[in-house]
Formats: structure tokens, C-alpha cells, sequence
């Protein structure tokens, strides 16, 4: 089919998901791909209809958005757009599409989860150790006696959606489920309800899936950290400062959590000095990545394609009124 | 010397309470860890040794055990007993093989098969050491997800089963291989197919066939180069079912994008530190290697013990263990024709794919 020649889509984002959005687009639509930096973006607005915005790292500003009078609609592939000016949007009329409420494709973005579980399992594992001890020419199994996750009860602070497919793995791994959030619109079936003090005393794996605000800040402190289970195991990918990391940091040293797993810190990225990586580069029971937990291959291509989608129904709907003469009714696009 | 019968345990790190108790009912325990050598001189006096992974029981073992009536092993792989061997001195093998219903609370290898593949997935082993060393740059650990995958499970028996199992709920696609499972005892949503066929689709092959001499390093050269390009190779099951030079040549090459293995061919033998494998892995994030830890978890280890342990009491009497009625030497080159514990060591020979626990 053939493409529109001069107006474009500008496409700001990861090279790797590129394809992804050409994919989508280019059969209908030209897509320029300029670096990700001000100066490049700028000198390919003049004849932008659309922006497919994943990059996070461009602000789209009032300067920006002035050199690019043919914008109509931007596209977002967060579900947040703080880093975009709303006010020029709406004087300008240019509709802005970002991942808020599209519970559809959100709820199929797991690599968050994943990452949860596969930190849980590192630590009932010893797999820290146990890479290093190889890696040394060693080979004696009784040192990294592993926890079998069958039969134990996982907590599940945070039953949303990433909650609810912890819970689907943990059902798949004969792991019983425990949940606490007083905020959740529907309660997913396969957990059951407590509160928290209960949750803690009675999980041997707590995981952490809360956004951070005001009523989550250090919610794990010292008095709950002092509830959960002599050995329990401790697992956080949401936001470093949910828990009080001096708390937790106390309740590995003390030798009251087994392991602990944590994809965040509070005051990330500067974290040469922190504390708990300190214990970390000393201690096989501490595993911290860093903050990999949403990142993947996966992940940023299906939500590139996802606004990718969206932008061309928009165009295409004949809601854009430069294309409303361009593609009458009836044509359909494979 | 007591008339009690001596059962020497040559690897005792945290041997289960329960069952040592049950055990000196019978007999004499002696817990102990031994190396090769220690082995040879204790065993002079054991009626019945229990053995982990960590020795090579072969003839030369057994020469040295004059008393010996019984080797108790807490695996279903027996690929560590020279099991002819064994039949030829009347020497009783007992393991887990078989023990369907035991078997099915046993998850240890079946969890450590998917902790490893996340693991691989995710990068966790160079995301952790970037973090030690004050590193905060995600952007060097893009990982890949499970969701949506093609998954090919070959060796669709007891851990191959529960790992397809685990893979539905992380809502992957999962295709399995097994030239003797019956297709009517397979799931709905899991497709039976040719391995040639798994190969080619697969983004991930995870191995959990037993070792015999039909599958002995039958995944080779022809397999790796089957493999689309960029997948991922795990084997939980036995190093000696890979041929180790045709994985390591397909890492290499880039073919394979990563592997994770908790089983080396040479897992017990000094000339470990010169395995290939490792070497590579010490230059390479991409390959993640644990000391065949699968089955090894405190709660698989204790209900093992234990149920051998009344395992073996049960059949005291049948096994000739009170030493008081057995004064004869072991009879040598006999052919023997045993009652229950047959079926456990012929087993062995038989080219089914089911899955072992360690």
C-alpha cells in the first residue's frame, strides 16, 4: 500500500523496539527515527503528524512542540506523561494517547513479575553462591541446601496485577497465597485476604508490589520486619522506600530473614555507598539487581506496538482532520 | 565384633535425624564424610552403604566390601552404581526409582530447573556482581520473558511434566518431546512433537530424560545446530546426555544465546576445574553453572531419608542383614533371580524417559 510521503511519524524510543513500530506503521505511514537527543528530535518535527513516544528521556516542551505545526496526536508507551506539556496539547487540540486504563495490555506485561519470582527462587536456591562456588573449580552440593517452594504460604503485599500473577505462579508451584491491600478495586480470587500483621507472621516469602505514596512510604518498618517469620524470605521490586531499609538491613544481619531479594533502592542510582550493598558484596544472601524488573525485549516492543496501534487507528478512524479526506470509510488496512 | 549389621552413611552433611534414628533400630549408623580413599578402607566392615552423588560406586568399591548386601542411594539416576556389577555380587540396590507416589511430593529438581531459566533469563548473576561493584545500568540486563514464549520440554516424565506445568502458568507455550509418552496422557494445551520439530520453535529446550545407553550424549552436535538461533539450553537432568564440546562450540558460535546447567559429565572428578564449561563460564555471563543442587533442598533430603530408611527396614529380613544368620561369604558370579528389589535395578535398562530426582 502506499505510503503517505511527506507527513510522518516521528518515533522516539529504544532502537531495538524500532521495527516493532515500523511494523505497525509503515505500511501506511512513514517512520523517521531521529537519536534521541533534543537538537535530532526537532529537526524532524516540521512535517510530523504523530509522535510514538517511548524514550522517557526527551522532554516534549512547549519549544518542541512549537516547531511542529502539523502535530495531531502523540502516543505514549508509559502510562504516565509528566515530561509532556498538557496545556499546549489542549490549545493546540492535539490528542495525547498513553497506556493509562488500557488494563488490556498492561495486564499482559510480565516481566515484572517474572523478575519477583526469579529473585524469590535465587534466594530459596543459594543460587548466588552456587554460581560462585563453580566458578572456583568447586563441586560440593551439600553446601547450598535449597528450600522447596512447595507447600510453603507466600504474602503478597500489593495484590494487583502483578500480585495476581504471582499468585498464578505460586499456584502452579503448589505455593499457598496470602494477600494485604486495603486498595485494590477487585480482590483476585486465588488470594487469600488478611491483614497485614497476620500476613507477615504466617508468610515464608513476602513479597512487595505497592506503588510508592504517602500512605506506602516505609510501611515495612522495623516493628513489621520483627513480625515476619524467623526465616522468611524477603522479596521487593516496587519501590526501594516501601520498606525502611535500616530495618531490613538489621533483620539480615541479626539472622532473622533467611534471604533477601531487591530489584530497588532508595536512592537509586547512587548506590555505591548503600548500606544494604555493602552487606551485599560481603553476604551470598543478599541478591540486588538493578531495577530490572520491567525491563525486557519483550516488554518495550509489545507496548511500542500497542501505541503504535493506537496512533494509527487514531490517524485512521478519520478523527485527525488531516487525513479525513485521505482515507474515506471503508478502507481497510492489512 | 556386635552382631548388629553396620551401615556406613559415606555423605552425612545434615542427614535426616528421623531417619538415622529409625536406622540404629537395626542396626549400627555410622555417619560419616569420606573421601575415595576413606571410602575403600571403611567400607571393609559395612553391610549396608548409603551413598549421595559424590562417589563412583564401581567394582573396585565393592571388592573392598566383603559384608556388603546393600547399597542405598537417594536418587531414581543410578548412572553413579555400577549396577551389573552389583547383580554379579548379590548386592542389592535401593533407590527412588519407581516410587511413583513418593516421587510426586518431590519437587526439588523441578524448582531449581525454573529458578536457573529465570535466572538465565534475567542476567541475574551479572545484574547482581554490576550492583556489588556500584553499577546501577539497566540498561545492560534487558532480559527476555517467559509470557508468550515456545518453551520444548524434552523428556516428558516426572520433572518433565511438572516443568511444563509451570511454564502454562507463566503463560508460555510449551511443546514437548518423548519418544514413549502416551499422547493421551498429555495436556490439552501442551503439544506432543517430534524433537526435530521442538528444536526448530523452541526459544528455550529444557532436558529431563534419564541417563541410559541409548541417551547417552544424544544431545549433540545435530541437535545444537536444530536449535533456532539465539535460544536457550538448560539440562538439570545428567551432564553425560550432552555432548559438552558440541554446547560449548554452539555458545560460542552465538547459536545458543545462553545456557544454564546444574550437571557436568565430570561433576565428581578432580579434573573438574578443567571441564571446558567452566572455563567458559568464567568469561561468560551467558552460561550459569550450579553444583548439581536440583534435588538438594532440606525438605526433599529429609522425606528421601527417611522413606529409604523404612524403606530398608521393611525389607531387613529379605536383604539377609542380621548378621547373626548370614555367616556365608557374598557368593560370586552368581546369577540371581530377586524377589521385590529386581524390578528396582532393572529399571535401569529400560529406555523410558522419565525423570530423575537429582
Amino acid at each position: 500500500m502506499k505510503q503517505i510521503p511527506v507527513n510522518h511519524i516521528v518515533y522516539l524510543g529504544p532502537p531495538e523496539a524500532l521495527a516493532s513500530a515500523r511494523e505497525v506503521l509503515e505500511p501506511m505511514l512513514k517512520v523517521v527515527a531521529p537519536d534521541p537527543t533534543r537538537e535530532a528530535v526537532t529537526g524532524d518535527l516540521d512535517d510530523a503528524i504523530g509522535i510514538v513516544d517511548a524514550s522517557m528521556k526527551v522532554t516534549i516542551d512547549r519549544a518542541m512542540l512549537d516547531r511542529a505545526p502539523k502535530l495531531r496526536v502523540i502516543s505514549t508507551a508509559t502510562t504516565g506523561a509528566d515530561h509532556i506539556d498538557s496545556q499546549v496539547l489542549a490549545e493546540r487540540k492535539i490528542t495525547l494517547l498513553t497506556l493509562a486504563g488500557e488494563r488490556e495490555v498492561l495486564q499482559n506485561l510480565t516481566p515484572a513479575a517474572e523478575l519477583s519470582w526469579a529473585l524469590l527462587m535465587a534466594c530459596c536456591r543459594k543460587l548466588r553462591g552456587a554460581f560462585h562456588h563453580v566458578l572456583e573449580g568447586q563441586w560440593s552440593r551439600e553446601q547450598f541446601p535449597g528450600l522447596m517452594l512447595k507447600g510453603k504460604v507466600l504474602g503478597l503485599i500489593g495484590c494487583g496485577r502483578i500480585g495476581s500473577w504471582m499468585a498464578r505462579y505460586a499456584r502452579a508451584f503448589d505455593v499457598e497465597v496470602i494477600g494485604y491491600d486495603p486498595f485494590v478495586a477487585r480482590w483476585p480470587k486465588q488470594i487469600y485476604k488478611t491483614e497485614l500483621d497476620t500476613l507477615l507472621s504466617t508468610a515464608d516469602f513476602v513479597s512487595v508490589h505497592v506503588p510508592l505514596n504517602e500512605q506506602t512510604r516505609g510501611m515495612i518498618g522495623a516493628r513489621e520486619f520483627g513480625l515476619i517469620k524467623r526465616g522468611a524470605i524477603f522479596v521487593n521490586t516496587s519501590r526501594g522506600a516501601v520498606a525502611n531499609e535500616q530495618a531490613l538491613l538489621n533483620s539480615l544481619l541479626d539472622g532473622h530473614l533467611a534471604a533477601a531479594g531487591l530489584d530497588v533502592l532508595d536512592g537509586e542510582p547512587e548506590i555505591d555507598r548503600h548500606p544494604l550493598v555493602e552487606y551485599a558484596r560481603t553476604h551470598d544472601n543478599l541478591i540486588v539487581t538493578p531495577h530490572i524488573g520491567g525491563f525486557s525485549f519483550d516488554s518495550v516492543n509489545v507496548v511500542v506496538a500497542h501505541a503504535s496501534r493506537r496512533i494509527l487507528d487514531h490517524i485512521t478512524s478519520g478523527s485527525c482532520s488531516v487525513f479525513a479526506g485521505l482515507f474515506p470509510l471503508g478502507i481497510v488496512f492489512l | 565384633m556386635s552382631n548388629k549389621a553396620r551401615i556406613l552413611i559415606s555423605e552425612s552433611t545434615g542427614f535426616s535425624t528421623n531417619a538415622a534414628n529409625l536406622l540404629r533400630r537395626k542396626g549400627t549408623v555410622i555417619l560419616a564424610n569420606l573421601d575415595r580413599k576413606e571410602l575403600l578402607s571403611a567400607i571393609k566392615e559395612a553391610d549396608v552403604l548409603w551413598v549421595r552423588l559424590r562417589h563412583r560406586i564401581d567394582s573396585k568399591v565393592m571388592a573392598a566390601a566383603p559384608r556388603l548386601k546393600v547399597i542405598v542411594t537417594p536418587t531414581t539416576g543410578l548412572n553413579h552404581i555400577d549396577i551389573a556389577e552389583a547383580m554379579r555380587r548379590d548386592i542389592r540396590v535401593l533407590s527412588l526409582r519407581g516410587e511413583v507416589d513418593f516421587l510426586r511430593d518431590v519437587r526439588g529438581t523441578a524448582e531449581h530447573t525454573l529458578a536457573l531459566i529465570l535466572a538465565l533469563l534475567r542476567h541475574l548473576l551479572g545484574a547482581l556482581q554490576h550492583v556489588q561493584s556500584g553499577g546501577w545500568d539497566r540498561n545492560l540486563f534487558k532480559g527476555t520473558e517467559l509470557y508468550k514464549k515456545t518453551i520444548g520440554v524434552v523428556g516428558y516424565g516426572r520433572v518433565g511434566r511438572i516443568v511444563a506445568q509451570y511454564m502454562k502458568a507463566f503463560g508460555a507455550r510449551v511443546l514437548i518431546s518423548d519418544p514413549n509418552v502416551d499422547p493421551k496422557s498429555v495436556r490439552r494445551d501442551i503439544a506432543l512433537v517430534s524433537l526435530v520439530k521442538l528444536l526448530g520453535q523452541a526459544d528455550l529446550v529444557t532436558l529431563h530424560v534419564d541417563l541410559s545407553e541409548e541417551t547417552r550424549g544424544f544431545f549433540g552436535i545435530d541437535q545444537f545446530s536444530a536449535m533456532k538461533r539465539g535460544a536457550s539450553f538448560i539440562n538439570t537432568s545428567r551432564g553425560e546426555l550432552v555432548d559438552e564440546n558440541a554446547l560449548l562450540c554452539a555458545l560460542r558460535s552465538k547459536r545458543l544465546s545462553g545456557a544454564a546447567l546444574d550437571v557436568l559429565s565430570n561433576e565428581n572428578s578432580h579434573s573438574l576445574k578443567e571441564n571446558a564449561l567452566v572455563a567458559y563460564a568464567r568469561q561468560h555471563k551467558n552460561l550459569i553453572i550450579t553444583p548439581h543442587i536440583g534435588g538438594c533442598t532440606v525438605e526433599s533430603m529429609e522425606k528421601t531419608e527417611y522413606f529409604l530408611a523404612k524403606k530398608l527396614c521393611a525389607h531387613w529380613h529379605e536383604m539377609k542383614l542380621n548378621r547373626s544368620n548370614r555367616l556365608r561369604t557374598v557368593q560370586l558370579a552368581h546369577p540371581i533371580h530377586h524377589s521385590s528389589f529386581r524390578s528396582v535395578t532393572l529399571r535401569l535398562t529400560s529406555p523410558s524417559h522419565s525423570a530423575n530426582l537429582d
